[in-house]
Order: C-alpha cells, then sequence, then structure tokens
C-alpha cells in the first residue's frame, strides 16, 4: 500500500478495535496514551489514513521535523 | 534506572533509541505512539496466551524480518554464530519463563493470573523490539536479553 493510499471503512473498524486494545495494553504498561495521542489517532481514523502515512507522521513529530500537511489523503 | 551501557550518557538514564531522542518523556510519548500503531496494524485477536503469541508472532515474522539477524559482539562463543530471530525469540521467551516461575514462587501468584500479565509484557517487548523504528534497542541477541532483563524488573 502505498503511503498516499487510504484504508476502507471496514479496515478503519477493525484497526480501530486494535487500536481499542493497544491503549488498554499501554495502561497496564504503564504509558498510557494522553489526549494528545488519542486526538491523533482519531483524525488518522476520520482521515483514512494509512498505516505507513501514520507511521512516517509519528516519527517525524518525534523528531521534531516538519511535517507536510498540503497534500490531501482524504478519500473523495 | 541507570545503565552505562544502554542509556545515554552523562546521567545514562535514558535508553539508547535510533530516534536519538534524549528525553525520556519524548521516548515514552514516541514509543506507545508507534507501539500503538503497530497494534492497530497487525495484532490479531486473542487473549493473550500461547497460542495467541504465536499467532501474532508469525505474522511479525512475515513483515518484520527479512531473514537472520547476526548477534552482537560479545566474549561468549556461542553469540559469535548467526541466529535466527526465532532464536532469538526462543532465548526471550524460556527467560521470561524462568524468571516467571521463580517470581510466581515468591509472589504466591497462580499461573493463570502471571501467565496472562507475561503475554502482556511480552507483546510489548517484542512490538518494541521490532517496531520500526525499533525502539529502543536493535536485533542484537545481548540487547534483547538486557531488555527482558529490564521488562522482567519492572513488571514481575
Amino acid at each position: 500500500m502505498s503511503i498516499k493510499e487510504i484504508l476502507t471503512d471496514k479496515l478503519l473498524s477493525s484497526a480501530r478495535e486494535r487500536r481499542l486494545t493497544a491503549m488498554h495494553l499501554q495502561k497496564i504498561e504503564d504509558n498510557p496514551l494522553d489526549a494528545e495521542d488519542i486526538s491523533m489517532f482519531e483524525m488518522f481514523e476520520r482521515e483514512g489514513w494509512s498505516h505507513e502515512r501514520r507511521r512516517a507522521y509519528i516519527i517525524a513529530c518525534a523528531k521534531g521535523e516538519t511535517i507536510d500537511e498540503s497534500v490531501s489523503y482524504v478519500a473523495e | 534506572m541507570s545503565d552505562p551501557v544502554y542509556c545515554y550518557p552523562p546521567d545514562h538514564t535514558v535508553l539508547k533509541n535510533k530516534l536519538g531522542l534524549r528525553d525520556v518523556i519524548e521516548l515514552e510519548r514516541a514509543e506507545r505512539r508507534l507501539v500503538t500503531q503497530r497494534i492497530s496494524e497487525i495484532v490479531p485477536s486473542g487473549d493473550f496466551d500461547l497460542k495467541h503469541l504465536q499467532k501474532f508472532t508469525t505474522i511479525f515474522f512475515k513483515i518484520f524480518i527479512p531473514g537472520p539477524v547476526k548477534s552482537a559482539p560479545s566474549k561468549s562463543r556461542k553469540a559469535h554464530h548467526s541466529s535466527s530471530f526465532a532464536d532469538i525469540l526462543k532465548l526471550v521467551w524460556r527467560t521470561c519463563i524462568s524468571v516467571l516461575s521463580s517470581k510466581i514462587l515468591y509472589r504466591g501468584l497462580t499461573w493463570t493470573l502471571s501467565r496472562r500479565r507475561l503475554g502482556r509484557s511480552w507483546v510489548m517487548l517484542i512490538l518494541s523490539t521490532v517496531s520500526e523504528p525499533a525502539i529502543p534497542f536493535g536485533h542484537h541477541l545481548h540487547e534483547i536479553r538486557k531488555t527482558v532483563e529490564i521488562t522482567t524488573l519492572v513488571f514481575f
């Protein structure tokens, strides 16, 4: 899947379920997601970002790099 | 935690990581985000029992591991040989079981409860090891051993 591709509703739904499981695990591991993290993942799901783009975005944020938001990846 | 080998100087409290993050808060944020992302991509549903762990470990093999990985330099003769990631996982699992067994006896915990907790920690350990960009360690044998030690110290 290319970084510009979007996820279908079915894939998004299953990914969201797994994300909720992941949040539970992170809480157990004493590193829970904060409001900003949750908001970010909800934005990914709302706009149907591909997993590749999500990872690239998270890594760019962590490195403090400039994030190009000029290209729309949202389903028409 | 303070470790002169696996943490950044000068205070040796932040684990060395591929993102080069020197702040523990930033590292924890990146780790929970990347691990959460990876889980949302590929981890199948289950109850974190052995069968479930085997299932998603197999998925990890297919996605992340292109071939055998070489162990890190060590004085140990055994560690000079290349090891498959499967061998490393077996080592990690055996170590966890060993440590867990002693802790169960020490704390009087039931095996079922402890196994479930171990399963969750196992998930986090493997994800931390293979997640892109592999936080906080690479695929080196002795580093994974160290990860196990840290994990077991923290969670058991």
